[in-house]
């Protein structure tokens, strides 16, 4: 059983904190949808008025259009994976799968009979009487998903699922999760504030910021066409730099610029003195050269001390590159180029 | 995968490594010694001095304590009482510790408040404190009085059921917070687990909470069940000359029957049992672990 989720401008205060200030998003039957933002921009909470462990001010919530606002948390049918796994470490691996139906009063064979199918699922066949304690962080992770998906949830809510993981762990769930989740099928919204999670696992990425929800759009598209700075510098990195009539303007005065240019540091590329440049380029000097195994990082200085980062392929000749020497870089591609309609603001490269 | 036992030996060797720099074994060894000298004069010399006393008679004295007819009653009086004081503050700790850790703030901090007061407070203030609730004419005849419901003097200073509150009352504190801290250090998450996947509020404390605090129950009610062993005051009291204490009995052989070897030989039979009962409860609910 999957559903489709729809969130119309909820608002929540906690306190004197306007936590959420009417957030709307809708998520298709089967969808992954992930709420990526800096921590205290509202994700948690949202995750929360989904489960219903939240009240909102104002604002609905359907599940499959029917409205929910009402339904206590019990009733919801969702499932989550909380963020410490939460696991009861009182009961077996078995047990902790099977507690949604426990709490079903479904008969002690079907709960059997589920744990095992769950637990085959996430790929620990067998486990059912090991106790949490013994069981590795990884481990722990897959038998929280296993009981979020016992009782047949029509949501999976993931509370940054992979915080509690190593680094290497971290990129071997956010596959097996995905994996999982396409199976089964489900509605799914996960919270992060890690962009490669973000972008690795969801079909759709909602930017979130200070209880709004800047921008919700595939991973692609909002690499490639932010509908503002903070969304460009929030995912991987980007040159921001001042536009005019479709062409960057490094010393430009502030009545002249007409939008910010987002340029991908992957997206430049050098020009040879005494080549016919591109419209889309940068001039400047050499700041930094430092050598990242795949790629070159370079850094150039524009005259109007703006920092430009690009990153080369190593199939560049790096001996012409030397700190302070002049050089050109340019987007040969125009499409690769996105403006955005207004002034950049001083901060010019944002990690 | 380590199990507990390979492990164990592993952290005994990086033990050292914890202390702060510059101070050897030998050099913070001597910070054990206050401790030590304090018990050994405070709990050790009175204690060797009672069994020195109680062997006078070259052992004798505890054959005749066996024989005094008071003393073997009181102990089964002494042990009954402890097991209902016991039984009624582990379920009345459980219940407040519970009501602390749900209650919002200004309420959670009277519940704290009178707790700690009360420990703070001399037993024998407390004792003193019901005797004036529940002398015939005290606090409750007037308390029921107000709604007419006190036609003639209560019956209720110096009986077996006017002695229990008073007791429960002073053990109270020891059965919340052991009680109340498992409460707090339970996962917050986990009480929204239960939730999510579909428990109400019984099944989540049946099933949830219950369980992780079970341990801490257990203790505060040995810890309980120990001291109540110790009662004096407020059986005497409260209770009447018909409930008796083995510390009374005690009492009386040391004060009025001038036999203070059998007096010794009974406070060593107790003190004796009361370890017993604790080693033994120490092992099976790890008591001290939740105290520590």
């Amino acid at each position: 059983m999957t559903i489709a989720l729809s969130i119309s401008d909820v608002h929540v205060t906690l306190g004197h904190n306007h936590v959420l200030k009417g957030v709307s998003l809708d998520v298709q039957p089967g969808e992954f949808v992930t709420l990526l933002g800096a921590s205290g921009s509202g994700k948690s909470t949202l995750l929360n008025v989904v489960a219903g462990l939240q009240a909102v001010d104002s604002g609905h919530l359907t599940f499959d259009g029917v409205n929910v606002d009402k339904r206590p948390p019990q009733k919801r049918n969702v499932g989550v994976v909380f963020q410490s796994y939460a696991l009861f470490p009182h009961m077996s691996v078995g047990d902790n799968v099977a507690f949604p139906l426990r709490a079903a009063r479904r008969p002690a064979k079907e709960r059997r009979a589920v744990a095992e199918e769950m637990l085959a699922l996430v790929q620990l066949p067998g486990m059912a009487d090991r106790s949490p304690a013994s069981l590795s962080g990884g481990q722990r992770q897959r038998v929280a998903l296993a009981r979020a998906l016992a009782a047949n949830p029509g949501v999976l809510l993931l509370d940054e699922p992979m915080a509690a993981l190593d680094k290497q762990l971290r990129e071997q769930m956010q596959v097996e999760v995905t994996r999982i989740q396409r199976k089964v099928g489900i509605t799914t919204v996960s919270v992060t504030h890690d962009q490669t999670e973000a972008l690795t696992m969801s079909d759709r990425v909602a930017i979130m910021r200070d209880g709004v929800l800047v921008q919700v759009a595939s991973p692609e598209d909002l690499y490639r066409h932010p509908v503002d700075e903070y969304v460009a510098g929030f995912l991987g990195e980007a040159n921001l730099l001042p536009t005019a009539g479709g062409r960057i303007l490094d010393d430009a005065r502030d009545a002249d610029v007409d939008g910010t240019a987002v340029l991908r540091p992957e997206d430049l590329e050098l020009v040879p003195a005494g080549d016919a440049c591109p419209a889309w380029h940068v001039e400047g000097t050499i700041h930094l050269l430092s050598f990242q195994g795949t790629r070159f990082r370079l850094e150039l200085l524009t005259g109007a001390g703006r920092r430009v980062v690009c990153s080369l392929p190593t199939s560049v000749d790096a001996s012409a590159l030397v700190v302070g020497a002049p050089a050109r870089v340019a987007c040969r591609n125009p499409e690769r180029v996105h403006v955005i309609a207004a002034p950049p603001s001083k901060a010019m490269v944002a990690a | 995968m380590t199990t507990p036992g390979t492990a164990m030996p592993r952290a005994r060797g990086i033990a050292p490594v914890r202390r702060p720099p510059g101070t050897t074994a030998a050099e913070s060894r001597w910070l054990l010694w206050p401790p030590l000298v304090f018990f050994a004069l405070a709990l050790g010399f009175p204690l060797v001095t009672l069994v020195i006393q109680s062997l006078e008679g070259g052992g004798s004295a505890y054959i005749d304590a066996l024989d005094v007819p008071a003393f073997a009653g009181s102990l089964m009086r002494t042990v009954v009482m402890a097991v209902v004081v016991m039984v009624l503050t582990m379920v009345l700790g459980t219940a407040y510790g519970l009501a602390v850790v749900a209650s919002p703030a200004w309420l959670r901090f009277a519940l704290l408040a009178a707790l700690i007061l009360s420990l703070w407070t001399s037993i024998m203030v407390r004792s003193f404190g019901w005797m004036l609730l529940e002398l015939p004419r005290g606090a409750i005849y007037w308390f029921l009085g107000l709604f007419g419901l006190a036609d003639e003097p209560i019956e209720l200073y110096q009986t077996t059921l006017g002695m229990y509150p008073a007791m429960v009352a002073v053990m109270l504190p020891f059965a919340v917070l052991p009680v109340m801290s498992a409460l707090q250090s339970l996962d917050r998450e986990q009480l929204n687990a239960a939730t999510i996947f579909g428990a109400g509020p019984l099944l989540t404390f049946r099933a949830v909470t219950w369980p992780q605090i079970l341990p801490s129950v257990l203790s505060g009610g040995v810890l309980v069940f120990v001291m109540s062993l110790g009662f004096y005051v407020t059986p005497l009291l409260l209770g009447g000359p018909g409930n008796m204490t083995v510390s009374g009995v005690i009492n009386a052989q040391m004060n009025q029957a001038n036999r203070p070897d059998i007096g010794a030989a009974m406070s060593i039979l107790l003190v004796g049992g009361t370890m017993i009962v604790y080693l033994i409860a120490d092992r099976l609910f790890r008591v001290s672990e939740k105290w520590g």
